[in-house]
Order: C-alpha cells, then sequence, then structure tokens
C-alpha cells in the first residue's frame, strides 16, 4: 500500500427507512465490490431500538462498513469515529493480507508485545493515506430540526480530518431535493472548508427517503473519475492498434 | 457485544493467567472495562476490545507513560477466547475514586479547587508532550480522582498518538476545530484551549456542546461572569480564544493567579465594577423613593 492510494467511503446519515426507489442494499453490495466502503450512521431520539433503523445495518454489512446509531447531539464524535475507524479497518485488514502473504502470519498470531511494529505501520498509513469521503445526508422531513447540528458536524468533519498529512475530500449528497428530485449533490468533492460550508448551507428539508437513489449518485460521484480515465485508456489502446494495423 | 458477569473466568492466550471477572466497570467507544481479581488475589481492572490495534496502541502509550506518575499501572497484555471470538485486552490497577463528570454533579469544587484541577491537567499535557507524544482528549469523565492516594488520574489513552501523528479521536467539546477557534500553533494551542474549556465546564456543571452553544455564549455568561472575578475572567477569555504565545506562559499565569488565590485569605468574589454600582445605586434610590412615597399617603 502506498500514501498515494486512495481510500474511498460513504457515510449515509439517516433516521428512518428508505421508502422511494431501489433497495439501498444493492447498491451498497455493489459499491463495496467496486472498492468503495458504505458506512450508515442512524440519528435516533431516546429510544435505541427503533425498528426502520435495522435497514442501516443492512446496508453497512452489505457495503463491507460500519454502522452506528446516536443521538444528533453527540453527531459530531460519531461521524468522525464512523469516518477513521472505516479507515483503519481497511488498512489493518490490507497489512494482515499482506503479512499473511510474505510472512505466512497474522497480527493475531504475534505476540501481544511485538505487535508494536506492524500497528505503527497501520498508523502511519491511516496519517498519511487520501481519503475521499461522500457524505449522502437524509434531509425529509423528519431530519428538519437535527439538520443544523448535522451541518455544523460535517464541517467538523473536514477540519479534524484535515489535521492528518494525508489529503481529505468530502462530498455532500442531500436526499430527497425539494418535491420533484430524488437528490442533489450539494457540494463535489474538495478539501476547502469554506466551499464545504457554501453546498450545506443549500441544505433544506421536506419530503420522501429516496435512500437507493441518492447512494447510487454517491457511488457514481466516487467512482466518477475513474470510469472516464478507464475509457481514456480504452481509446488510446484502439488507436494504438490502428496504427498498428 | 461483549457479555461478561461476575464469576466468569477469563484466561490469557499468552501468559495463561487467570483473572476473574468482579464487575463491569465502564465502557466506551473502544471497549469494556471489568474489575477483576487476578491469580494472586490482586484487584485489577482490565479492558476488554476486539480491536486490536486499539488495545495494542493504548497498552503500549500508557506503558511508555509509566513515569508522569499521573495514570494507572500496566501490567500485562494478552488475548483471550471469549465465545470463539478473539479479544485483546490489558492490565491496570483499578482506581477507586470518581470522575470530574460524577464530582461536578455535587457542585462542590471552589473556584481555587477548579484552577488547581485545570494546572494539573495542562502540565499533565505538557509532560505528554515533552514524552513524545500527544494527547489531549481530556473529558470530565476521564479525570478521576483516585480517592485513596488523593491524586489526579488519566485513565483513558485510546486517543493518544505517537509523535506528531494526528489524534486518534477527541471529544469536539475540548476541540478548538468544532468551536471555529483557529489553531496556528498546533500542541499548545490544543492543550490551552483544552484546559480552559475543563474549567468553564467545572464552572458550568456541565459539559457544553460546540454544535448548539458559541465561545461568544461562553464569554458573556452570566452565570461564569459571577463566579469569577475579573482576572480569572480575563485568563479564561484569552484561553478560549487561544490568546496565550505557548503553554508556559499560560501556565505561569495560571500559577499566579493560584499563589495569589492562596495568599488572599478571602474566597474569590467578583469584584464590582461601575456598572454593579450604577445598579445597586438605583436599587437604593427606588427603596427610597418608595419609602417617602408610602410615608407621604400615611
Ligand atoms: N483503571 C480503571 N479503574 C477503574 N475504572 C476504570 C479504569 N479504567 C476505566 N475505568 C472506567 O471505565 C470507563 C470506560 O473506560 P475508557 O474511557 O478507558 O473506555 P474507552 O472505551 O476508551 O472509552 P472512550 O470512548 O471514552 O475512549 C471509564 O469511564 C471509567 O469509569
Amino acid at each position: 500500500m502506498e500514501k498515494d492510494i486512495e481510500f474511498k467511503q460513504i457515510i449515509l446519515v439517516t433516521d428512518g427507512e428508505s421508502n422511494v426507489g431501489y433497495s439501498p442494499v444493492e447498491v451498497a453490495q455493489n459499491a463495496n465490490q467496486k472498492g468503495v466502503n458504505v458506512n450508515t450512521i442512524g440519528i435516533v431520539t431516546g429510544n435505541k431500538k427503533e425498528k426502520p433503523l435495522a435497514e442501516i445495518q443492512e446496508i453497512a454489512i452489505a457495503g463491507g462498513g460500519l454502522w452506528e446509531l446516536t443521538n444528533i447531539k453527540d453527531f459530531a464524535k460519531t461521524i468522525e469515529t464512523v469516518t477513521k475507524k472505516s479507515v483503519y479497518k481497511t488498512i489493518e485488514e490490507t497489512v494482515n493480507k499482506e503479512l499473511k502473504n510474505l510472512l505466512g502470519t497474522e497480527l493475531n498470531d504475534m505476540h501481544p508485545t511485538s505487535r508494536k511494529t506492524i500497528i505503527d505501520i497501520i498508523d502511519k498509513l491511516g496519517d498519511e493515506i487520501g481519503i475521499k469521503t461522500c457524505i449522502v445526508i437524509d434531509c425529509s422531513g423528519s431530519m428538519s430540526n437535527k439538520i443544523n447540528i448535522a451541518k455544523k458536524s460535517i464541517i467538523n468533519l473536514l477540519r479534524v480530518l484535515k489535521e492528518r498529512k494525508g489529503k481529505t475530500e468530502i462530498a455532500v449528497i442531500g436526499y430527497p431535493d425539494g418535491d420533484y428530485n430524488l437528490y442533489r449533490i450539494l457540494c463535489d468533492f474538495t478539501e476547502d472548508i469554506v466551499e464545504l460550508e457554501k453546498g450545506i448551507q443549500k441544505i433544506t428539508t421536506g419530503g420522501t427517503t429516496p435512500t437507493g437513489p441518492a447512494l447510487q449518485a454517491a457511488v457514481d460521484l466516487l467512482l466518477g473519475n475513474e470510469e472516464k480515465e478507464f475509457e481514456d485508456i480504452n481509446t488510446d489502446e484502439s488507436i494504438f492498434k490502428d496504427n498498428i494495423v | 457485544m461483549l457479555m461478561l458477569q461476575r464469576g466468569d473466568i477469563i484466561i490469557g492466550k499468552w501468559t495463561n493467567r487467570r483473572y476473574i471477572i468482579l464487575k463491569k466497570v465502564g465502557q466506551g467507544g473502544i471497549g469494556v472495562v471489568f474489575k477483576v481479581k487476578d491469580e494472586e488475589g490482586n484487584i485489577r481492572a482490565i479492558k476488554v476490545s476486539d480491536d486490536i490495534s486499539s488495545i495494542t496502541r493504548e497498552y503500549n502509550i500508557m506503558n511508555e507513560l509509566q513515569k508522569l506518575d499521573c495514570l494507572p499501572k500496566v501490567y500485562q497484555i494478552d488475548d483471550t477466547i471469549i465465545h470463539n471470538k478473539t479479544f485483546y485486552f490489558f492490565v491496570m490497577d483499578y482506581i477507586r475514586g470518581e470522575n470530574l463528570k460524577e464530582i461536578i454533579k455535587y457542585g462542590k469544587l471552589s473556584i481555587k479547587d477548579i484552577l488547581s484541577i485545570a494546572y494539573i491537567v495542562v502540565n499533565f499535557f505538557k509532560r505528554v508532550k515533552e514524552a513524545g507524544y500527544s494527547y489531549y482528549d481530556i473529558k470530565l469523565e476521564n479525570i478521576v480522582i483516585d480517592k485513596y492516594k488523593k491524586k489526579l488520574l488519566f485513565i483513558d489513552f485510546g486517543g493518544a498518538v505517537e509523535g506528531n501523528l494526528s489524534m486518534k479521536e477527541y471529544t469536539p467539546t475540548y476541540s478548538p476545530e468544532a468551536w471555529g477557534i483557529e489553531v496556528n500553533k498546533g500542541y499548545d494551542d490544543r492543550i490551552i484551549f483544552s484546559g480552559t474549556m475543563l474549567i468553564v465546564n467545572m464552572l458550568l456543571e456541565k459539559e457544553v456542546n460546540p454544535f448548539t452553544c458559541s465561545i461568544t455564549n461562553l464569554v458573556n455568561d452570566k452565570l461564569i461572569k459571577l463566579k469569577l472575578n475579573k482576572i480569572v475572567e480575563k485568563f479564561v477569555e484569552k484561553g478560549l480564544y487561544i490568546k496565550y504565545e505557548n503553554v508556559n506562559i499560560y501556565l505561569d499565569e495560571l500559577k499566579d493567579i493560584l499563589i495569589r488565590l492562596n495568599t488572599s485569605n478571602l474566597k474569590i468574589e467578583r469584584n464590582y465594577d461601575i456598572i454593579d454600582i450604577v445598579f445597586i445605586c438605583s436599587i437604593g434610590l427606588f427603596v427610597l423613593t418608595l419609602i417617602i412615597t408610602v410615608n407621604y399617603f400615611i
């Protein structure tokens, strides 16, 4: 793993169950197969056993990510923890795989007092790796009294992640967008706090909960550039072949 | 997640040592802490988690910082299997005492206590830095007063990191960024801010939330103004806006204030300023007019 490798993740934030469009669980599964980590945060009020939130667990499991429930007051801390944990979890898995390939052993098999060297490598990678996080935030009617704290928490997340040595980019997709659109890209990937603030100010609440389509938009946004690069390579190749002929 | 009950036994995979669970004492983001009895009959605390890096990291850092003498002594680090799943844990001293969050509930802390605690905390962070680590994830919950040793101890090093890596986790309340306060000088700025915020929270007897409140709100808070004299009030304000060149200057000023508090036998009280005098005079005048009017009618 090198430090210019990018870690791509989605953080889905919702306080309810999807009710419009195709299944977010399937979208998450596909995303995971393409190397995108899908994490979910459910916003609850007091009672942590609210049923609609069973869906966020399914989405995270399908998306190879983590899921967490929180009340809005602690949302800032939760989104920060989930973001970092999912990064470290993935690095840890990768390092473990490498260890197994190289030495036929895992972190687990090493004596606890000699694990430090490996953990240090993981920490260094975590600090230096590029992180691309797309936050997909539920802006349906029920979120209206929570949205202000949510906005500030997202800005805080960028501030906190920017302390690392590696590059951090955040994009935000809100869903739904008014009465007609399923989602809206509020802010494309940016490292700039002012730009993020500007995008987030556009959030309005009200309407249904089309989680699936919004999640798909996030995957497209994350993979967008890559697919284009892929196409470019293809065309290059065909030109090359033409030349040979 | 991790279900262990009184009487359950944890066996270390590498050392074969056995620990009997006495009770669960706490739970955090990383793991669960249990009070246990070891083979020699010692009462200890163990922190158990399924997160191998967090446990390894925290144990190593606590081990390295032992010389600072402000944290529980650590013993073994080991793995164990509970219900077919591997968990990681380390053993440390069990602390009998209460954390600051519990202590402020009684409202018994004097201004002098509060400022002394802040001094110890900030000084500790400074020494952590000198030892080559970064740690400023203070929370009232993570600072414990040991009842027997009469000492302030720090218990949670989950967020601490080596050198100048960025912090693993920290609490928004104590983070300048969350409040929109700019950090120019890195670590020193952070610990000055954290320490001052700790003072504010102890004064207000709760942890304030940066997402529902602002620094201006705090600086103008009536209750804080009521409890502090002008000098301390200024000190708190400067701390919240990080107007100190470095942590040594901050600590010196705090020490000065503490010495002054000690020498003046008076409890710290608010100095009356012009506004108060005007206010008191006008009340006096009002009462006087009232008496005259009443007399007139009688
Ligand atoms: N050595 C100890 N002796 C007694 N109680 C302890 C000890 N260590 C921890 N505790 C208790 O366990 C609780 C959880 O511990 P700690 O904060 O270390 O966990 P954590 O998983 O790292 O939490 P966090 O989410 O705050 O990082 C503490 O609030 C405290 O009450």
